[in-house]
């Protein structure tokens, strides 16, 4: 159930707070990466390219993972083909590093691996290719070490969320019809159906803009890619930024708004921006389970963060790990199913092992 | 043992047996391929959490088109275990064998006997599932000398990452009473064409609160106990390669039949593009708990 009333978070201005993303790992992934490693990766511990999908929360139940299966690995960076019929996942891509051992993986240097996502995601905001393509804002990266004798497979996701100067704060949360009423609820939520459904790429952007005329507001609402920022910013009426939302909650939204709130700060100098946290009912968006967040951003001049602001933390050895700009602080790392900091453990001899499939046979 | 015969056996049949060609949707309850891909695409155009998946190309099979060849849905809640819910299990399964006319005995007289031994067969639904289960412990201790402990991996210089902005509380509500979250199950459930009973034959892919990924047997607990060990088995998913709880078709045409004759009695001409729907209205029964879409009225 959906809240339908509108609810400010404690103190009239509070931290925004976001939920983090959850992975969901498909035993056939674990499978098709076995097979890869044997075949084709062998000793190599090179990275390589994965797709995660999401979609819209679609229960109050339970948020919407990041999803890996097969072919989150099959194609390695070519564009996916479409599933036909119902919208697509939107795809998240990231980054594999599978190492040989399991020493290897206890001494990995995560540090650096999240520094290369986040400087990615940095230079993509500040090249404006992430507005052009919002999906960059959301890249991840796992590191594994499938043990193929036990069939088990160590991992550790992270999913990087750049700190921005100051905390990002919610003036008002609250869900979509209740912040615009019923009538323009619907027509907001109509024009992103039909912006998601005129979207004939493979990889759909998951977030746009909503442009609310000034006056007669629910008869043109319009939306629009990101690119379009700056044009709506001249024309009568109000841009409303929209995001597919994985999270489930009420009172929060997912974590993928956070990079694109740091890209509204730091691209486009917004102090304050609504946002549309589009989730789904049935398989399509839903007026009253979406919520509206009329987020408050600190500034970030165009020289943040400063070279010296920058905590290098890891002592570098490598040359090529050293960013080449500065990039802001980034967390991120997944917490493992005990709910600490630590990497997770899946164990697939029920389902792959044929000793243990023989037995279960009997 | 009998089930690995009956698989080979069935695996021998599909290979030499034509793929059924003439409808007999309300005669038999039975779907042909082209069938099940009409029911498929009205149930995706319908429920857009459903989509068709191609699968694994090597275990493609040539009677659907190559990218129909199953359908899916991910991430589908599950709040409770079945035996928090049996009693409406039970209910329902009355209603179903109120139209019975002895052409479907077997299946309603299971559902009968179970019902009226519910109260037994739940202290005994306990300790029968573990039979399937036990391979799935065993390996635990097998391992354990091997596979160091997680906590190695739990390094203190990193205990948390302080961030005001990360909900830390993420997963847990602390509005819900705490077995509700504990419990909360996600099902990812597809939905194959099998050719020998030509009926869809639906599968369980299960993860925890945590999003690990759960024992195929460990899904038994999420169904309905009457149903749990004998209409569904744990078995090789067909278009892909790992193994996941499935409900067993074997009666499924049947019990369609009556559905739809139920349909048509009430006054609806049943169509063949509805199969799905009146398919998972029935699946309930099995998988109480398993909320996805099968709220859709059928017969308007």
């Amino acid at each position: 159930m959906a809240s339908t009333t509108s609810t400010t978070a404690p103190g009239a201005e509070g931290v925004l707070q976001f939920q983090p993303l959850q992975s969901t790992v498909d035993s056939t992934f674990w499978m098709e990466l076995a097979n890869n490693k044997l075949e084709k990766y062998r000793l190599s511990e090179e990275p390589c390219t994965l797709q995660g999908y999401y979609t819209p929360a679609r229960s109050s139940a339970v948020s919407a993972p990041l999803q890996l299966t097969s072919t989150s690995l099959a194609l390695d960076g070519d564009a996916p083909s479409a599933a036909p019929g119902g919208p697509q996942p939107y795809i998240a891509w990231g980054s594999l590093y599978n190492v040989n051992t399991l020493d290897r993986f206890k001494s990995f240097d995560r540090e650096r691996i999240m520094a290369k996502a986040s400087e990615e995601i940095w230079c993509d905001i500040r090249s404006g290719a992430a507005c052009a393509n919002p999906a960059l804002l959301n890249r991840f990266v796992v590191y594994t070490f499938a043990d193929l004798k036990r069939y088990s497979f160590y991992y550790w996701f992270a999913f990087p969320a750049l700190v921005p100067p100051a905390p990002m704060r919610a003036a008002q949360i609250g869900s979509l019809d209740a912040a615009l009423g019923a009538d323009l609820a619907a027509a907001v939520v109509q024009a992103s159906e039909s912006w998601r459904g005129a979207c004939t790429d493979a990889t759909p952007a998951p977030a746009w803009l909503v442009w609310l005329p000034g006056t007669n507001r629910s008869s043109e609402i319009t939306a629009s890619p990101l690119t379009d920022w700056a044009a709506l910013q001249e024309r009568d009426g109000e841009v409303i930024l929209a995001f597919c939302d994985p999270c489930n909650l009420p009172s929060n939204p997912g974590w993928p708004l956070r990079n694109l709130l740091l890209l509204a700060a730091a691209q486009w100098g917004s102090r304050a921006v609504r946002v549309v946290c589009a989730r789904e009912k049935a398989g399509r968006l839903d007026p009253t389970f979406s919520l509206m967040v009329d987020a408050v951003l600190p500034e970030v001049p165009a020289a943040w963060p400063a070279a010296a602001d920058h905590p290098p933390s890891q002592e570098v050895e490598d040359p090529a790990a050293v960013p080449a700009m500065a990039v802001p602080k980034t967390l991120g790392w997944e917490v493992n199913a005990r709910g600490r900091m630590g990497p997770r453990c899946v164990d697939l001899g029920p389902t792959m092992d044929p000793t243990q499939l023989a037995t279960q046979a009997v | 043992m009998r089930g690995v015969i009956h698989g080979i056996y069935k695996g021998a049949a599909e290979y030499v047996l034509p793929v059924r060609s003439v409808s007999a949707f309300k005669e038999k309850g039975v779907l042909t391929p082209e069938e099940f891909v009409e029911a498929g695409d009205t149930l995706v155009a319908t429920c857009p959490t459903w989509s068709w998946q191609a699968g694994e190309i090597a275990k493609q099979r040539p009677f659907l088109p190559p990218d129909k060849q199953y359908l899916i849905t991910r991430n589908v809640p599950c709040l409770k275990r079945a035996s928090a819910v049996e009693d409406y299990g039970g209910a329902v399964e009355k209603i179903l064998s109120g139209e019975g006319d002895g052409a479907d005995d077997e299946w309603l007289a299971t559902e009968n006997v179970a019902d009226e031994s519910a109260e037994t067969s739940r202290m005994e639904g306990t300790d029968d599932i573990p039979s399937m289960d036990t391979p799935a412990e065993k390996a635990e201790p097998d391992n354990d000398d091997d596979i160091p402990d997680m906590d190695e991996f739990e390094t203190n210089d990193n205990v948390m990452e302080v961030d005001e902005a990360s909900l830390s509380t993420p997963y847990l509500v602390a509005t819900e009473p705490e077995e509700n979250i504990i419990r909360t199950r996600t099902y990812d459930i597809s939905i194959t064409y099998d050719k020998f009973y030509q009926t869809p034959r639906m599968w369980l892919c299960g993860y925890d609160e945590m999003r690990q990924p759960l024992a195929p047997a460990q899904a038994l607990e999420d169904v309905s106990h009457d149903h749990a060990r004998k209409t569904v088995t744990v078995e090789t998913h067909p278009h892909s390669s790992h193994t996941a709880a499935s409900i067993h078709p074997c009666q499924h045409a049947s019990v369609m039949m009556k559905l739809s004759e139920m349909l048509t009695s009430g006054g609806n001409e049943p169509r063949v593009d509805q199969y799905l729907f009146l398919f998972l209205k029935f699946i309930a029964v099995i998988i109480p708990t398993i909320e996805y879409d099968y709220t859709f009225a059928v017969g308007r």
